[in-house]
Order: structure tokens, then C-alpha cells, then sequence
């Protein structure tokens, strides 16, 4: 169990709690996703977590180690692959697993055993020799991945894993995330993609702003939302239309106005003669009405509820 | 860890074409053109000539003069007759020229005629180009002075009464002064060359631009995330940086070695002098390794404060360049003024250059060194403890 306990951080020459009175219980062996725009405060939690910044107030345990004083057998416990490719280009991928593992002391034997699992885990046998500065994305993403896992951690850390790489490399590495589960690892990760931490996570918290807005499991945090109507329409909503009608109805659009799918989430479907009287003040406004859906609210549903805001914003 | 880092560090630096074109080339590019270039101002040989202007007022080219002033092998005695006198000041005023000597012509009896003595009017005007430097000056001013002085003598003692005035002014004017110096090469005691000065003071700013590449590597590991995937493991930072000092510091010893072939090889091929290394090879080791910690050292403290690679270039280039001209490097320590001799303390290239002096030119061995290496080791030691403290303090955010 990873523990977080009424954890605030602010950066040095900063009046600003980054992390502000954080709560949080991961479970090991499962895949916990930390979901939250830009500048939530993901990045700088995980820092924590990962013995990059001491706590300043508050508790953290991992697997009932103690920071700061257990800080080095909370390392080793550790594995972290950031959001850049945190590699060097210069070098061939074979060279930057023989470093990363040289540099934690791994040696003769044991050493180019995890090299091998770890070429063979994220496929990367057929570019060992290739500077990794010709990789693709996908390439890239998975060498990332790889050296990583190279001291077999217990918990490993993923910062963005699948920015910028095609659906192929994201579904791959989606995969074997999923296997890392399977092996018994604890995954913490972290993502902008809802769809993707819906598909891979067991538990997840949002965060914004340096707090923890909701945790639990997919379900859990979609049984404790109302339940919504999504009105798609025939075209964007202007500011003024869309002002006029939010300051009547319980009311959010998901995209920005001028962007597709144009679409209205009514929020609360038992007020339903307010929904009747919204669909009347678009026609109104030579709006049309394409689908109507209700029914159990998706994970952006639930960030734009909670932030009144896009996660992507 | 150590043998991991090593051998990271080396690949990447030898694969950056820009870091070893930094490293290798341009300071062997600076030590050929500088030794080649300033050869005259160090040289033995009489090849060192300042442009000169005989001319009289009645035509007549002072032949005798003239003669003399070329067997002295300062300059370059361009005679030229009366008719292009003014066109011979234009050529001054361009600098075609470096001085123009001119000598009335009533005057020439003066010159000629050791027993007439006139002190009213000088019998020789010098006119100097507005670019002629004051050494030279001085230069062109004691050869007349010289000349002027050995045909008046012997009038002189003739005036006095004393027999054999020709012969004993002669002896008299050729045997006044004998020049020394404590240099030897080969067991010789010669006139140090220009390469005996500049390969060790361009050695020394070569070594020291180490500082870019060791500054842009810690930046760009900054900025690819590497640097924090190595926090988060179990990874000594403070053993990471030393280490990353190591592969420079052999660096600078290949630097060394390189530099010093090109003096003792390269440079006598294209017509320049043979660098001599000194006696004490094991003073020059000491001040290799010493130099080199100062340079490292130097190099970890300007990546650990920069945050990108424009400022570690900037911050590196320009601060070497500032350190290389208090330092004596571009400008050699004697010919500065003594307040700025003094400012030259402050520079480590100036230490550094001091020691390799000792060796190259003073025909010092390890103890004339000490003073020199334990003020780099000092500096060097210095720089990396600070490097680590700020990097530390940076990484706690």
C-alpha cells in the first residue's frame, strides 16, 4: 500500500501550495491512474513519491517504508519513466540499457539478463544497435519504457506514457502495462488521455489544482455523479446562446464552442421539464437536435463536472 | 556506476563533432597561427623589419648611411630619391610605410665628417606612420642614435688628443654591451621562441574549454529528463558529477599531448620554431593534471548554474575568453602595464601559465611548479564542491 497523508508542497520562493492537504491510498498490484490537466500537480506528487522532493508536511508511505528516512529503500523499489524521453539520443538503445543499468549497479550476469527481458518486453530486439535518435515516436516511447523496468521495481511510474505516438505503439504499450499487472507490479499513471485510463486503470484520482478532487475505482466515481443527458447538435453554440442558457439550466459544454462534436450535457436528467424547455430554447435559436443520449457519465464527464472545466484546457 | 558513466561520457562526447572540433581543432588552429604569427617578435633570426624611408633634401642618397642601417637587419631599407618625397608621405600616412627617415642635405657633411660638430639643429628628422608601435619606434630611433653616435667618436677623441681614435672607437662602440640569456635549448643559451610562449598559453585556453561541453552535456541531460530519471534511483548524485568530470579530465591530458606534438612537429614543417619541452617531465604531468582539475572544475560549476545550452555556450565561451586575456594568454604578461600584470593574478589560465613557463622557458622542474599546481588543485577542488552544493540546492526545488 502506497499511503499519502495530508501532504502539501510548495517550491521554494513560492507562496502557492502545489500539493495542497493530499489524501490518498493506492493499492499495490493494481494500476492507479492520476488524472488532471496541466499544472494539477500530478508531476510534482510523483516527485514526492519518488524520493525527487521531500515531503514539507505530511506523511507518505510506500509498502510501509517511511520517507525521508527510508528514502533509499524506497528508491530501490522505484521505477520511474518520465513523460520526455529521458534517454540519450547519441547513443544506440543497447548503449543506453547497458547504461542505466550499469549506473544502478546492476552487473555481469543479472545485468544482461533484465537487458534481454527488457528488449524482449518492449519488443525493441530488431533497434538494439540503432542510435535512438532515429527512433520513432513509438520506438522512443518503448525504449523509455524499457530502461524503466530495468531493476524490476516494485511500483513503476508512468508519466504520460503515450504522448505523441500512434495508435499501434499506444495500444502496445497499453498492452504490457497490463501484463506489468499481471506480474504482481504496482503501476501509478499518469495521463490527459481519459479513454486511456479508463481502459487500463483499476483505481484513479483527479487532480486539480494541488488537490485531490475524487478518488476510487472507475465505477465508484461514476455511481457517486448524477446521471446525465448528452444533447448533440447540428452546429457550434454561441458564447451568448450558450450564457444565456447555462444561467437558466444546469448545463455544460464538453468542447469549446467552436469546436465538433457540438453537444450539451444536461446535468442532472431528473429535472427532465427543464431539459424539455432547453431542446425548445435551441430550436429557437435555429439550433437542431442530432441524438440524445442519457444514461451513466463517462470519465470527462466527471473531470468537467468536478472542474467545470476540459481536462485538455 | 563509475565504469558505466565512463564510458557514456566518452561516447557521447565523441560522437558530438562540435565538441571535438571545439576540443581539438580550433585550439591546434590558434597555436599554429599564433606561433607562426607572433614568430618575429620572439625570433632570433633577423627577419623582424620595419619599413624605412632614406631620403635627403639635395638628391644625393646617403649611400654610406643607408648601407649601415641595413647591416643592422632591423628593417627594410626602401631608398627613395627626392622627386617622390611627397608621394613618400602619402605612402607613410597609408602605412605602406612604417617611418621615414629624412636627413637635410646640408647636413650630410655632418653625418659624413666625424670632427663637425653642430648641435643647433638635429641632422636627422624621424617621421613615423600613425600605426608604427612605440617599440618600434624606439627600435628605428636607437639604430640612428647608434649610427650617429659611432661617426662622431672617433672626431671626439680625436678633439681630445687621442691617438688610434678610429680604432679604438670601433673596439669601444662594438664592445659595449653582451647579450645573455639564461633560456637554453640543446644546451645552448638562446632566445626563447614564439612557440615556447604561445603553445603553453593556447594549451592552457584549449584545456579550458572544456567548460562547454561538460556544461551543454549536463544541461541537455537536464532538459531530456535524464538527470531526474537518475535521482530516482538509487544514484549518488554528487559521485554521478565527479565521474562526469573524469572522462574531461582525461580529455585535457589528450589535448596536452596533442598540442605539444603540434609545437614540436607540426610547427617547425611550416617554417615556425621547435618547441622545446623543458627538462622536468614530471612537473609538466603535474601541471597537466592540475590544470585540467581547475578546467573541470570550472566546467561542473558553469553546468550546474546555467539552465540551457545557450547560456552554457555563452556563459563558457566568453567567460574562457575573459579569463584567457587577464590571464596573459592572447597578450603576453610582459608587455602589460604593471596594474594589469597584477589583475593577471586573478585568472587560473595565469597560474597555469606561469607553471608551464617555469618549465618551457625558466628551465624549471617540479618544486618551481608546486606554488602553481597547488593554487589550480585548489581552484579546481573549490569549484566542484560549490558545483555540488548549488546542483543540491537546485534539485530540492
Amino acid at each position: 500500500m502506497i499511503t499519502v497523508s495530508a501532504l502539501n508542497y510548495r517550491y521554494r520562493g513560492s507562496d502557492k501550495l502545489v500539493l495542497d492537504n493530499i489524501n490518498l491510498e493506492i493499492e499495490t498490484q493494481s494500476i492507479f491512474g492520476l488524472l488532471g490537466p496541466n499544472g494539477a500537480g500530478k508531476t510534482t506528487l510523483i516527485s514526492v513519491l519518488t524520493g525527487l522532493l521531500s515531503p514539507q508536511e505530511g506523511a507518505v508511505s510506500v509498502m510501509g517504508y517511511q520517507f525521508p528516512a527510508d528514502t533509499k529503500r524506497i528508491k530501490s523499489l522505484n521505477g520511474y519513466v518520465p513523460q520526455g524521453y529521458a534517454f540519450y539520443p547519441n547513443l544506440t538503445a543497447g548503449e543506453n540499457l547497458q547504461f542505466f543499468a550499469g549506473i544502478q549497479g546492476l552487473c555481469g550476469k543479472k545485468k544482461q539478463e533484465r537487458i534481454q527481458y527488457c528488449l524482449d518486453f518492449c519488443q525493441l530486439n530488431d533497434v538494439v544497435k540503432q542510435p535512438s535518435s532515429q527512433f520513432s515516436g513509438g520506438l522512443k516511447r518503448r525504449l523509455n519504457l524499457a530502461i524503466g523496468l530495468l531493476s524490476d521495481p516494485e511500483i513503476l511510474y508512468l508519466d504520460e506514457p503515450t504522448v505523441g505516438i500512434d495508435p499501434q505503439s499506444r495500444t502496445f504499450i497499453l498492452e504490457q502495462i497490463g501484463q506489468l499487472r499481471d506480474q504482481g507490479k504496482t503501476v501509478i499513471y499518469t495521463s490527459h488521455y481519459m479513454e486511456e485510463i479508463e481502459q487500463v486503470c483499476d483505481h484513479l484520482a483527479i487532480i486539480d489544482n494541488g488537490k485531490v478532487l475524487i478518488s476510487g475505482t472507475l465505477s465508484d466515481l461514476q455511481g457517486q455523479q448524477t446521471p446525465q443527458c448528452r444533447i448533440g447538435i447540428d452546429q457550434p453554440l454561441s458564447k451568448q446562446h450558450f450564457a444565456e442558457l447555462s444561467e437558466r439550466y444546469s448545463v455544460v459544454m464538453p468542447h469549446a464552442e467552436t469546436q465538433l462534436p457540438c453537444e450539451l450535457i444536461f446535468k442532472d436528467i431528473h429535472q427532465y421539464r427543464d431539459c424539455l424547455d432547453l431542446t425548445q430554447k435551441l430550436e429557437e435559436y435555429g439550433v437542431h437536435i442530432c441524438s440524445v443520449s442519457f444514461g451513466k457519465t463517462n470519465l470527462e464527464d466527471i473531470f468537467l463536472n468536478l472542474t467545470h472545466r476540459e481536462l485538455r484546457d | 556506476m563509475i565504469q558505466a558513466a565512463l564510458k557514456k561520457e566518452f561516447s557521447l562526447v565523441f560522437r558530438d563533432l562540435h565538441s571535438i572540433a571545439v576540443l581539438f581543432i580550433m585550439p591546434a588552429i590558434f597555436i599554429v597561427i599564433m606561433s607562426l604569427a607572433m614568430q618575429d617578435q620572439f625570433s632570433n633570426k633577423d627577419d623582424a623589419k620595419v619599413g624605412l624611408f632614406v631620403m635627403e633634401d639635395d638628391g644625393a642618397i646617403l649611400q654610406g648611411f643607408s648601407e649601415e642601417l641595413k647591416n643592422l637587419k632591423q628593417f627594410e631599407i626602401i631608398e627613395i630619391s627626392p622627386t617622390e618625397k611627397d608621394s613618400a608621405f602619402e605612402r607613410l600616412n597609408n602605412d605602406e610605410v612604417k617611418a621615414f627617415i629624412v636627413i637635410p642635405g646640408h647636413k650630410q657633411t655632418y653625418i659624413d665628417d666625424d670632427e663637425s660638430f653642430d648641435f643647433e639643429d638635429p641632422p636627422v628628422e624621424i617621421w613615423f606612420s600613425p600605426q608604427m608601435d612605440k617599440r618600434s619606434s624606439l627600435l628605428v630611433e636607437s639604430a640612428i642614435l647608434e649610427r650617429l653616435v659611432k661617426a662622431k667618436i672617433p672626431g671626439l677623441l680625436k678633439l681630445k688628443g687621442v691617438d688610434n681614435a678610429d680604432k679604438i672607437a670601433e673596439e669601444f662602440t662594438s664592445g659595449l654591451i653582451k647579450s645573455n640569456y639564461i633560456y637554453q635549448q640543446k644546451g645552448e643559451a638562446v632566445r626563447p621562441s614564439a612557440v615556447q610562449q604561445n603553445v603553453p598559453a593556447w594549451l592552457i585556453f584549449s584545456m579550458f574549454f572544456v567548460v562547454i561541453p561538460i556544461s551543454t552535456t549536463l544541461v541537455t541531460e537536464k532538459q531530456q529528463g535524464t538527470l531526474i530519471r537518475l535521482r530516482t534511483m538509487n544514484v549518488s548524485m554528487s559521485i554521478f558529477l565527479f565521474v562526469k568530470t573524469l572522462p574531461y579530465l582525461v580529455i585535457n591530458q589528450v589535448q596536452l599531448i596533442i598540442m605539444l606534438l603540434i609545437g614540436m612537429y607540426l610547427i617547425p614543417i611550416l617554417g615556425g620554431d621547435t618547441l622545446d619541452l623543458g627538462r622536468s617531465f614530471s612537473g609538466l604531468a603535474l601541471m597537466a593534471l592540475a590544470t585540467g582539475v581547475a578546467s573541470v572544475g570550472l566546467g561542473l560549476l558553469v553546468a550546474v548554474i546555467v539552465k540551457t545550452t545557450e547560456q552554457a555556450t555563452v556563459l563558457g565561451g566568453v567567460g574562457n575568453i575573459l579569463l584567457a586575456a587577464i590571464g596573459g594568454v592572447m597578450v603576453p604578461k610582459f608587455i602589460m602595464p604593471e596594474t594589469m600584470q597584477t589583475l593577471t593574478n586573478i585568472s587560473p589560465m595565469a597560474w597555469a601559465l606561469e607553471g608551464f613557463l617555469d618549465i618551457f622557458l625558466r628551465g624549471g622542474g617540479l618544486l618551481s611548479i608546486l606554488s602553481e599546481a597547488a593554487m589550480l588543485f585548489g581552484f579546481g577542488g573549490v569549484m566542484l564542491m560549490l558545483a555540488i552544493v548549488v546542483f543540491h540546492q537546485k534539485c530540492e526545488g
